[in-house]
């Protein structure tokens, strides 16, 4: 699931561990990769949390509730890098 | 020529605003108190995220070598220099052999201290007595212009009122960013409850007593992150900048940003209430401060382009 940790993480958790091979992967390609909004990725074995600055998604969307655009961007590097379907 | 740390107080740092890479035993992860820093670094003209020196419940003894203009915001300590005070969120002209001294404040924890064109650490960022902070000496036109002011009067007749910033940091109460799987009991029970902070570990955590929490365990190993409340057996822990490990202990929300700034000049014995809220609420509260915080900015910046107007007239 996805959830929006305070106001300036979303954070991607689930039951099972993620393996250390796949986090070490997701942090590579994450590293290598150009966001939009994502700044920064904190990994633990059951958590992928995403950090981004709000007032800048505010402004870019002319909106107060940036939450769903980073969660969209942040599901769709999960996606591209075979981690969600 | 620099600063000379002759006491280093409690705990000193040079900090900057935003987490940046850092070596192990000088690590920048960032301002707890973001609003004091920017606040004293837009008072001496420097741009916000400039490092400034963060020093906690106690703070430094400071001897300026050369001609130097500071500001320093947060917690109301009130300094001395040559039987002069100096109140915090002012903008003072220090010269060479001055000592500036701080007295203990009953409210608050840390000040934030910004010298005009910038500082930075020789060695390690945590200060030690006897240590130097180097003096970058960006002087901008608006920097002359502050000297050539101070230089005759030492100190700017206005500041950032107090009361200006009661709506900041004068309350014990903090929302906390609910979780979509921690149950309204674990909530419920959290905001009737009242909390003294019992210890702060320097800049990595808050310690609580109060009412034992206690949610369903569920296993998960959570990131540390800024603002996170985290039990500990029952009891929460709240994280601050430095919190940077993984934890066992449950995670039932995050303090939004713009609740960290009083936050962190809570001190032990300090109470604290929590509300919960939304994900929504929070942004629209952050948006709120934001636009707050930039008019603030924008009105220090109006009230010294007339001050060094006036001053050339």
């Amino acid at each position: 699931m996805f959830f929006a940790n305070g106001d300036r993480a979303v954070t991607y958790q689930q039951n099972e561990v993620i393996e250390a091979a796949v986090l070490e992967r997701l942090n590579n390609a994450f590293n290598k990769t150009e966001h939009v909004y994502l700044n920064e990725m904190i990994t633990t074995e059951h958590t992928l949390t995403f950090m981004y600055e709000p007032v800048t998604v505010m402004e870019a969307h002319n909106t107060i509730e940036p939450c769903d655009i980073v969660v969209e961007e942040a599901r769709n590097f999960l996606i591209e890098k075979g981690f969600l379907k | 020529m620099s600063l000379i740390i002759q006491d280093s107080g409690l705990f000193s740092i040079v900090q900057s605003l935003d987490k940046r890479p850092s070596s192990r035993g000088s690590e920048y992860n960032g301002a707890c108190d973001r609003l004091a820093h920017q606040l004293a670094n837009q008072l001496v003209g420097n741009a916000a995220n400039d490092l400034t020196i963060e020093m906690t419940v106690r703070p430094a003894t400071i001897k300026f070598t050369e001609p130097t203009i500071i500001a320093y915001s947060g917690a109301e300590f009130v300094g001395r220099c040559n039987d002069q005070q100096v109140h915090p969120n002012r903008i003072y002209f220090f010269d060479r052999g001055d000592v500036l001294e701080f007295v203990d404040t009953p409210r608050g924890n840390r000040i934030y201290l910004a010298v005009a064109g910038g500082i930075e650490a020789e060695g390690s960022n945590i200060l030690k007595s006897g240590d130097e902070v180097v003096m970058c000496r960006d002087y901008t036109v608006r920097h002359d212009e502050l000297f050539n002011m101070l230089r005759n009067k030492n100190m700017v007749n206005w500041g950032v009122d107090i009361y200006s910033l009661v709506e900041i940091y004068i309350s014990d109460l903090f929302h906390i960013v609910r979780r979509p799987d921690v149950s309204d009991e674990v909530y419920e029970m959290l905001e009737n409850a009242e909390f003294t902070v019992s210890k702060e570990k320097n800049r990595v955590s808050l310690h609580l007593t109060g009412k034992k929490i206690t949610p369903a365990p569920s296993n998960i190993v959570h990131p540390g992150i800024k603002g996170g409340l985290y039990l500990a057996d029952g009891a929460p822990i709240l994280a601050l900048n430095d919190f940077n490990q993984s934890t066992t202990a449950e995670h039932i929300g995050t303090i939004p940003s713009y609740h960290m700034h009083k936050l962190s000049q809570k001190r032990t014995g300090s109470r604290l209430k929590f509300k919960v809220i939304d994900c929504g609420d929070s942004h629209a509260n952050l948006y709120a401060q934001d636009l707050w915080v930039k008019s603030l900015f924008k009105a220090i910046d109006y009230k010294l382009s007339k001050e060094l107007v006036k001053e050339k007239m």
